[in-house]
């Protein structure tokens, strides 16, 4: 936040918002390590007030150089920016999570292979011609905002994913299932899975509609991408 | 900044190892109906390392110059701990040593021209738009991007290289009595901005075709002969073949593999279909990828044979096939993944009266109106055509699907025009999370397909 004393300098009215992203991606295809992917990003926003004109800019990084360029990308927008009947949040709220954060930073690469290994092993054993994908992943974000009305907001969030898919037989399709939680997973969700594995062995069968006009049906979950 | 990543990448006996750098300027405008709704000029910095080492690939992305050295060293770690998991090793195709320097001097770069300027302009469209007879509502967005970029690797490849482009993309709504219709309009500056101004008679045509559509039929669902323009050609092969084109796709889907055998004949032997970077003053035009590179022309399917694929240096290895400069980044807070430059069916020899007098009952339609592709079954939207009747181009329909599947469909290009044409803007989306790349160009001649499922009332 070295930043802000220049930025409240600049602006009758400012909100700085910056976040800290940390995530680490494991991807399976086909059985095997794809690939690894480790980000330590920074992002951040601006919007400011000035004669009750709002504005508002976005960069990552946080060296000198995009500071300056955040603060005059800002002060052009505000010219043409909108009238902005809101007030920038005065609230002092503290929600960083020490053991969050380390229960993030125990979640070590080897906790998640060993995790990994495991669905492979009761995925193999079940039905081992499936084309296996997975993605694993753990995102840490730590989330600190301040405003010229004296707001100073800290928030940090954990997250974890798991997608277990498998195009059908022939291509086409990926058949999916998705898994989000705020502590590393431990269930190895066989419940989910053997119904995935259901629907495997249903595709094989399943043959091309043919073209034309008929009666149909949604599935609730297709009616929903309707409306 | 090169040598310290030189160094940093030399310091460890990696297998391999690259840093590229990115400096991004950005304008991004947007009105919808007369409200500005967004403008903003942003600069983004960032950098993004790949190691390949033991057999495994890690990569991330960073921040700032000085964050490389700990963001290195974590993916350090993480490789040594993916070298146990890792069965079938990765490696790289050999690649010869670069160094380079590509500038972009555009006779009108939009960094010459003020925010103010830019948001007139837009304007201007906007408000033509607006106070045409029965139109409802308007969005236009105004884009441009320009990336300085150097890349490093651990073999002694240095590159500076830029990307740069402009461009106006708006979608127009009209309505009249029940019938609603929406009409897209693209102008494009790759890399020249002036080709942005002064379009308004292009931008009135548009809107002519549009208050036809309010007036028009919907189409008779049905299977036909079809003639496609160029606009439509253009984003079929793109995305019903283009994709399937790309190894990182199919390389780990044993069906496709199959499918996609070299040699295989997937279209009509007068079907010739081809990725190729190095067209000028096209939305995919560089000299090299974000793997250092060089883009070259690759004819992917040659008289209806499947004849190339789009490769890194890592699928060109595991496919046998050439290293075809195909990797491409959309910024630093990505890995590059395999994407097309300027895809485009060639020229044939046929005209479009031709096309038209060879069809008894069938559609001439015209340019893409959204869609999907699963696999090889493909949806599209055409946003509206014209019935042929007895070799005569007649009235106008609209409501427009086109359906099918992709080899067979290829297989039914009966006929090819000899006028191959370039979409003015392109755009690709991919990955996950989805990343749009606008550094795509797809063009096309005329094409008769001989047999389509079109969908309608």
């Amino acid at each position: 936040m070295n930043y802000f004393d220049e930025i409240e300098d600049r602006f009758e009215e400012a909100e700085f918002l910056q976040k800290s992203t940390n995530k680490v991606k494991i991807k399976i295809e086909n059985w095997d390590l794809e690939s690894i992917e480790h980000n330590n990003l920074i992002s951040t926003s601006l919007r400011v007030k000035e004669d009750s004109t709002f504005g508002s800019n976005y960069t990552y990084g946080k060296s000198s150089e995009i500071m300056e360029k955040l603060i005059k990308g800002a002060e052009k927008s505000i010219k043409f920016g909108k009238e902005a009947n809101f007030c920038f949040s005065s609230d002092r709220i503290d929600k960083s999570s020490l053991k969050r954060r380390e229960e993030y930073e125990n979640t070590t690469p080897a906790v998640l292979f060993d995790y990994l290994q495991d669905i492979m092993v009761y995925i193999k054993e079940k039905q081992p011609d499936l084309t296996l994908d997975i993605d694993l992943v753990k995102l840490f974000d730590s989330i600190t905002m301040k405003t010229s009305q004296g707001a100073d907001l800290k928030d940090e969030i954990s997250n974890y994913r798991l997608y277990i898919g498998s195009p059908v037989p022939g291509g086409g399709s990926q058949l999916i299932r998705g898994f989000e939680s705020e502590s590393m997973f431990t269930d190895l969700f066989k419940e989910e899975i053997d119904e995935l594995l259901a629907e495997y062995n249903i595709a094989r069968e399943v043959s091309v509609p043919k073209t034309g006009n008929y009666p149909f049906y949604f599935h609730p979950v297709l009616y929903t991408l309707y409306l | 900044m090169k040598e310290r990543f030189t160094k940093l990448l030399s310091k460890d006996h990696l297998d391999y190892g690259d840093i590229r750098f990115e400096k991004n300027n950005e304008t991004d405008i947007r009105y919808e109906g007369n409200e500005l709704k967004d403008i903003k000029e942003t600069y983004r910095e960032g950098g993004h390392i790949r190691i390949y080492d033991e057999g495994s690939k890690v990569y991330g992305s960073f921040s700032e110059v000085e964050d490389a050295v700990q963001t290195f060293g974590e993916l350090q770690k993480l490789s040594n701990v993916a070298g146990d998991f890792q069965k079938e090793k990765i490696s790289l195709k050999n690649s010869p040593v670069i160094k380079d320097k590509v500038k972009i001097n555009p006779q009108h770069h939009p960094r010459d021209i003020s925010l103010s300027d830019k948001k007139d302009l837009l304007k201007k469209y906007n408000e033509l738009a607006l106070k045409q007879d029965n139109v409802i509502n308007t969005i236009f967005h105004y884009k441009d991007f320009n990336s300085k970029r150097i890349f490093v690797n651990s073999e002694g490849t240095v590159i500076e290289y830029e990307l740069l482009a402009s461009y106006i993309h708006g979608a127009i709504f009209a309505k009249k009595g029940d019938v609603v219709q929406i009409k897209g309009v693209s102008f494009g500056g790759f890399p020249e901005f002036n080709n942005l101004l002064n379009r308004e008679e292009d931008l009135l045509e548009k809107v002519e075709i549009l208050q036809k559509m309010l007036a028009a039929e919907p189409v008779k669902a049905g299977t036909y002969p079809i003639i496609v323009n160029p606009q439509l050609a253009a984003v079929l092969i793109h995305e019903a073949f283009g994709h399937l084109s790309e190894a990182d796709i199919i390389k780990n889907n044993p069906s496709f593999i199959d499918k996609l055998q070299m040699g295989k004949k997937l279209g009509s032997e007068i079907l010739n279909v081809i990725d190729d970077p190095t067209i000028k003053n096209t939305p995919g035009y560089y000299k090299y990828d974000d793997e250092g590179q060089p883009g070259i022309r690759t004819e992917l399917i040659k008289d209806g044979i499947l004849n190339g694929r789009l490769h890194s240096r890592e699928t060109a290895n595991i496919f046998s096939e050439p290293v075809t400069g195909n990797m491409r980044a959309v910024d630093c807070n990505h890995t590059p993944i395999i994407r097309m430059s300027n895809i485009f069916i060639d020229s044939g020899d046929d005209n479009l009266q031709d096309m038209i007098n060879s069809i008894d009952k069938g559609y001439y339609l015209f340019n893409s109106k959204g869609g999907q592709t699963t696999g090889d079954q493909f949806t599209f939207g055409a946003e509206y055509g014209y019935k042929i009747v007895n070799g005569e181009k007649q009235e106008m329909v609209r409501d427009i699907n086109i359906s099918g599947e992709l080899f067979k469909t290829l297989r039914n290009i009966t006929m090819v025009g000899d006028d191959l044409t370039f979409n003015e803007v392109g755009g690709c989306g991919k990955g996950d999370p989805m990343q749009l790349n606008i550094f795509s160009g797809k063009g096309a001649p005329h094409i008769k397909i001989a047999e389509a499922n079109i969908g309608g009332r």
